[in-house]
C-alpha cells in the first residue's frame, strides 16, 4: 500500500502517484484538515485487539519538513505491527518498507507491517483508520480511486494543493 | 493487495455480530451517536452512528476508547465506608452505607451540608442534588445549568433577555453558510473534535476560519488567521476591534436602527479602547488587531463561536456580553450563518422558575407571531432588572464579596466555612477546586461522600465512596449539545458490579433522611428513581421542550435517522404538533423559517419587540466591558488554565489521548523555555502565591511568549483564591533539581 500526504502549504512538488497502478491500494492523508487526535492509531488498536483490551501500537509523527509553512504536525494514522513490541522511536515513512528498529520478526503479530486491515477489506468495508478518523481526512482506495479525491481537493482549493510524498528528515517534526 | 470491489467507508465491525444499540455519547457536549454492536448479549464493537446528524459516524479518541475506560483499573463497583480519611476501606452492601452516610449526614445537619455540582455532571445527579438541597436546606448547591457568564445576573442576560445557554444557537450544520467564524477562546480541536469537523467543512468551502485567544493549539493552526493573545486579555481584545467597527461605522445600519439600543453609549465608553493602547496588553502589534477588524468588516454573515467545555468556566462576563454586540454590529443576529454560537446550549435553566420570559418569540414556536399594534407589556420578569446579589445565581462568601454559584472560588468558601460540615461531590469535585488551601479545606471536612464510577483524589480523602454507573449504563436524558439538540440516551451495558445510578442512590439516601419528600417529578416514592418521569417531567415544565415527551426522543432515537430533537419545541407548535422538529432535523432544515429573525431589507411585524428585554431591542448599554490597565504587563511568566479536563488523572495507567493533546503537562513558548533554561520534556516546578506544582514541560509552538498551559487538574493548585474573578496567575518557572 502506497501512502501520500497532500496538503495546501506543501511546496514540495514531487507527484507521489506517479508510477502507482491504477489498481494499486494507497491511503491518502489530507494534512490540512488532519488534527493529530490519534483516533486512527486507537482505530487500530480496536481492529487489531480482541474488544477493550488494549494492544501494542505505535503511533507515528510525520509531516510537512521543518522551515516550510503550517501545518506542522501530522498524526500518521498507521501504527507498526511487525512484532509484539512495538519501537518507542519516532521515524518517517521508512518503515512501511523497512523496520527502522531493525528487529528481527520472530513474534510477528498477526501479519508484517500494516495489514491493510485484510478482514475489513474483505468484508468490503474501508480500513479501521479510515472509517474511524475523527475528521474525516484519511481516504483509502485503488490509486484511480484517490487521484479522483485529490482531484476533487485540488479544485475545491483552487489549484493550490501539491501532492507529496514527505519524508522529514528524522522524521522529528513533532513541533 | 488488489482490490475487487471499492471498500465503503460502512461504521461497521469485522467481527461476527448479530444485535446493535444506538446511544448517545455524553463525554463532551457534542452529542455524537453511538452504536454498540454485540454478539450474543457481550459487546463486539462501538462505533459512531453511520446516520447521525452530529457525528455521521466519526468519534473522537475519547470515546473510542471509552470501553477501555469504563471497565479500566479505576473502575469502583461496591460501596465502601470507613471512619477516617485515613483509614482503610471497608467493603459494604448498599444498605450500610447508604445508612452509615445518613447517620452521618443527620449529625451535621443540614445547613452545613455542601453539594458540589458541575455543569458537566450528570443531569441525573444534579435534579438529586438540587431535590436532597430544596428538602435538607443545605448551605452549597449546585445552581444550575449555566456557567456564571450565561446565567442570569450576567450581562450578557441583562443584553439580550435570554440565559446564555439558551440562545438560539445555529446548529453545527448551519456553519458552511458563514462567510466568517470566529472562534473565541479555547481549544475547540483538542478539546471538542467532533464539533470541529463542520468548522473544518466551513473552512474548506472557503469560509474564513478565525481564531482569537490565549490557547492556540490545533484549533489556531487549522485556522486561516490566528490571534494569540496574552491569557485574560481577550476581552480587551473584542473592546478594541469593537473600537474599530464603530470608528470606521462598519455596523450593519438596518439591523442595528431595528434591533439595538444603546449604540452612542457603547461608542463613547469604548472610546479608550483605542487599538494602539490595548495592542501591548493583549501582546498584538496594533496592525494585527486592525488587521482582524479589517477582516470582520468584510465577512458577513458572520458567527461567532465560544464557550466550550471546561473553558466556559473561565470566561468572564465580559466576553460573551462583548461577542453579542459584535454579532449585533454586524447585523449577524437571527441569520443563516450568522450569530453568537455557544456550544453546549442546553433549553433546561435551574430551578425551572428561571425559564425564559412569557413574551419571548420563541415560546410561541419561534414562529412570528400575529402583528401587534402596540408593543406586548413586558413580562414582570424582564422588567424588572437583574440584581446583582440575585440569590439564585450567587451565594455568600465569607469574605464579603457576592460569588457566582457554580464558581470554584464560591464553593472554596463555603468548604472553608463549614469545616464541620458534610460534603458530597459527583466524580471529582477536587480537581475545580482552586487553590491548596482549598484542598485542605476539603481534607479538614468532617464527613465526605463521593459518589462516582471512578477512584480519584476526592475519593482519597472521602469517608464514604457511594459508586456511581457510568452513563452508558442507565438512561438519561442528553440534554447539553453543541447543536441545540434534545436526545434521549439509553443504557448500552449493563452496570458494573453493585454500580447504582446516581439517581437511585439520591433517592436511597433521601428515603432515610427525609423519607416524607417527594421530588417534584414523582407522584409516589417509586417515582422518584425513575430517570423517565424525571426527564418527562423536566420536558414538559420547560417552555422551549414542552411540546415533546420522552417517547418523541426515543423515536427520534430508533428512526432510521437518529439525532434526537431540535429545540425549542414548544407546546403546540404546528398543526402536527411535535414532531414537526424532528422532521426538520431528519431533513436537514436545521434553519428553519421559522428561526430566522431578521431579514435584511424587509422589516419584522414585530421588530418592536424582537427580543425579551425591556426595550424589545438588545440593549448595548448593558455590555460589560474589561478594566484596562494603566500599566501594561512586565515580561513574567504568566499562567493560563486551560486544555482538556479529560479524566486524565482517573486513569493515569491508561493515556486515552496523545499526551500533548490532552495537555496534562506545563506547555511553554521554546524562546520562553530557552530563557528559563528549561527543555521539552525537563522536569520542572512552577510556583506562584497560591502553591507549587511539580510537572513536565513540552515546548509547544503555539503557546505565546512568557506563557504557561497548565491543565485544571494541576493549574488550579496554583491560582490564588481570593479574587471573585479567577485571572491569569504569575507564576516562576524553574528546572526541579
Amino acid at each position: 500500500m502506497r501512502l501520500v500526504v497532500v496538503s495546501q502549504h506543501s511546496s514540495l512538488k514531487q507527484d507521489a502517484l506517479s508510477g502507482c497502478r491504477d489498481d494499486e491500494l494507497v491511503l491518502a492523508v489530507d494534512a490540512d484538515r488532519c488534527i493529530a487526535c490519534g483516533s486512527c492509531a486507537l482505530a487500530c488498536q480496536a481492529e487489531h485487539a480482541p474488544f477493550g483490551q488494549p494492544s501494542p501500537v505505535r503511533r507515528l509523527a510525520a509531516g510537512i519538513p521543518p522551515g516550510q509553512k503550517a501545518p506542522r504536525i501530522v498524526s500518521l494514522p498507521t501504527s507498526c505491527r511487525q512484532c509484539r513490541t512495538p519501537c518507542a522511536c519516532d521515524t518517517g515513512y521508512a518503515f512501511w518498507t523497512v523496520c527502522p528498529a531493525e528487529k528481527a520478526h520472530a513474534v510477528a503479530a498477526q501479519s508484517l507491517y500494516c495489514d491493510c486491515c485484510e478482514q475489513r477489506l474483505r468484508a468490503g468495508l474501508n480500513l479501521a483508520c479510515v472509517t474511524r478518523c475523527s475528521m474525516k481526512c484519511l481516504y483509502a482506495g485503488t490509486a484511480a480511486d484517490i487521484r479522483f479525491v485529490l482531484e476533487e481537493k485540488r479544485l475545491r482549493s483552487m489549484g493550490e494543493t501539491e501532492m507529496c510524498r514527505c519524508v522529514p528528515p528524522g522524521g522529528q517534526d513533532r513541533n | 493487495m488488489r482490490l475487487s470491489n471499492r471498500p465503503r467507508k460502512k461504521q461497521l465491525p469485522s467481527r461476527e455480530y448479530d444485535a446493535s444499540e444506538n446511544g448517545v455519547c455524553r463525554l463532551c457536549t457534542a452529542g455524537c451517536g453511538l452504536t454498540l454492536f454485540s454478539s450474543g448479549g457481550a459487546p463486539v464493537d462501538l462505533f459512531g452512528t453511520e446516520l447521525h446528524p452530529v457525528n455521521k459516524g466519526a468519534l473522537c479518541p475519547r470515546a473510542l476508547a471509552l470501553y477501555r475506560q469504563i471497565y479500566g483499573k479505576s473502575r469502583l463497583s461496591a460501596p465502601a465506608i470507613r471512619e477516617s480519611a485515613d483509614a482503610p476501606w471497608r467493603p459494604a452492601d448498599w444498605d450500610t452505607a447508604l445508612d452509615f452516610t445518613a447517620r452521618r449526614m443527620a449529625d451535621t445537619g443540614g445547613e452545613r451540608l455542601v453539594i458540589a455540582g458541575h455543569e458537566s455532571d450528570p443531569f441525573d445527579f444534579l435534579c438529586g442534588a438540587d431535590w436532597a438541597a430544596e428538602a435538607l436546606g443545605c448551605a452549597y448547591r449546585p445552581g444550575r445549568f449555566f456557567a456564571p457568564a450565561f446565567g442570569r445576573s450576567a450581562s450578557l442576560f441583562r443584553m439580550i433577555g435570554i440565559c446564555g445557554d439558551q440562545l438560539l444557537s445555529n446548529t453545527p450544520r448551519d456553519w458552511c453558510a458563514s462567510r466568517g467564524i470566529l472562534v473565541v477562546g479555547g481549544d475547540l480541536a483538542a478539546e471538542n473534535p467532533v464539533t470541529f469537523g463542520p468548522l473544518q467543512d466551513a473552512r474548506d468551502r472557503g469560509c474564513e476560519l478565525l481564531y482569537l485567544g490565549a490557547r492556540g493549539g490545533m484549533t489556531s493552526r487549522r485556522a486561516t488567521g490566528a490571534w494569540i493573545v496574552r491569557p485574560g486579555t481577550e476581552s480587551l481584545a473584542l473592546s478594541a476591534l469593537l473600537h474599530i467597527l464603530l470608528r470606521d461605522n462598519a455596523v450593519h445600519q438596518e439591523f442595528v436602527s431595528e434591533c439595538v439600543s444603546g449604540l452612542d453609549a457603547l461608542r463613547e465608553r469604548l472610546a479608550p479602547y483605542a487599538p494602539a493602547r490595548v495592542a501591548p496588553h493583549c501582546g498584538l502589534a496594533q496592525e494585527r488587531l486592525e488587521e482582524l477588524a479589517a477582516l470582520i468588516e468584510r465577512l458577513s454573515p458572520i458567527q461567532i463561536i465560544m464557550g466550550q467545555l471546561e473553558q466556559r468556566r473561565w470566561i468572564d462576563d465580559a466576553l460573551p456580553a462583548l461577542c453579542l454586540a459584535l454579532a449585533a454590529l454586524k447585523g449577524c443576529i437571527g441569520r443563516p450563518g450568522g450569530g453568537l454560537n455557544i456550544l453546549g446550549a442546553t433549553p433546561f435553566a435551574w430551578p425551572l422558575t428561571d425559564n425564559p420570559p412569557a413574551n419571548d418569540a420563541r415560546a410561541e414556536g419561534g414562529k412570528a407571531a400575529p402583528a401587534v399594534t402596540e408593543p406586548a407589556s413586558p413580562s414582570p420578569a424582564v422588567s424588572e432588572p437583574p440584581r446583582a446579589d440575585d440569590p439564585t445565581d450567587h451565594t455568600e462568601s465569607k469574605n464579603g464579596p457576592l460569588l457566582k454559584r457554580d464558581h470554584p472560588l464560591a464553593l472554596e468558601a463555603c468548604i472553608k466555612a463549614h469545616p464541620d460540615g458534610a460534603f458530597i461531590g459527583f466524580g471529582d469535585p477536587l480537581r475545580r477546586l482552586a487553590g491548596q488551601s482549598a484542598r485542605d479545606g476539603l481534607r479538614r471536612m468532617a464527613f465526605v461522600v463521593h459518589m462516582g464510577p471512578f477512584d480519584n483524589a476526592t475519593r482519597r480523602l472521602a469517608h464514604v465512596s457511594l459508586p456511581a454507573a457510568h452513563w452508558m449504563e442507565y438512561a438519561c436524558l442528553a440534554h447539553r449539545s453543541d447543536g441545540r439538540a434534545i436526545q434521549w440516551a439509553p443504557p448500552l451495558l449493563p452496570p458494573c458490579g453493585f454500580a447504582l445510578p446516581p439517581l437511585d442512590i439520591w433517592a436511597g439516601l433521601m428515603r432515610r433522611l427525609r423519607p416524607e419528600s417527594l421530588p417534584p417529578w414523582a407522584a409516589c416514592p417509586e417515582d422518584a428513581a425513575s430517570p423517565r418521569r424525571l426527564a418527562g417531567w423536566t420536558l414538559e415544565n420547560c417552555p422551549l421542550t414542552a411540546g415533546l415527551c420522552v417517547d418523541d426522543l426515543e423515536r427520534a432515537r430508533n428512526d432510521a435517522s437518529p439525532g434526537g430533537v431540535l429545540w425549542p419545541c414548544p407546546r403546540g407548535a404546528g398543526e402536527t404538533g411535535r414532531d414537526y422538529e424532528i422532521s426538520r432535523y431528519i431533513r436537514g432544515n436545521v434553519r428553519g423559517r421559522n428561526n430566522i429573525l431578521f431579514t435584511p431589507g424587509s422589516l419584522w411585524p414585530e421588530s418592536g419587540r424582537r427580543f425579551p428585554t425591556e426595550n424589545g431591542r438588545i440593549r448595548l448599554e448593558e455590555v460589560s466591558l474589561p478594566l484596562l490597565p494603566e500599566a501594561p504587563p512586565g515580561d513574567g511568566l504568566t499562567l493560563v488554565v486551560s486544555g482538556l479536563a479529560d479524566r486524565a488523572a482517573d486513569h493515569p495507567q491508561e493515556p486515552l489521548w496523545p499526551r500533548e493533546n490532552l495537555g496534562d503537562a506545563a506547555r511553554l513558548h521554546r524562546d520562553t523555555a530557552a530563557k528559563l533554561g528549561i527543555e521539552h520534556g525537563c522536569a520542572i516546578t512552577l510556583s506562584s502565591a497560591a502553591g507549587e506544582v511539580d510537572v513536565q514541560a513540552v515546548i509547544a509552538p503555539d503557546v505565546p511568549e512568557n506563557v504557561v498551559v497548565l491543565p485544571p487538574e494541576t493549574g488550579l493548585a496554583l491560582v490564588a483564591g481570593e479574587e471573585p474573578v479567577l485571572r491569569p496567575a504569575a507564576v516562576r518557572a524553574a528546572r526541579r533539581k
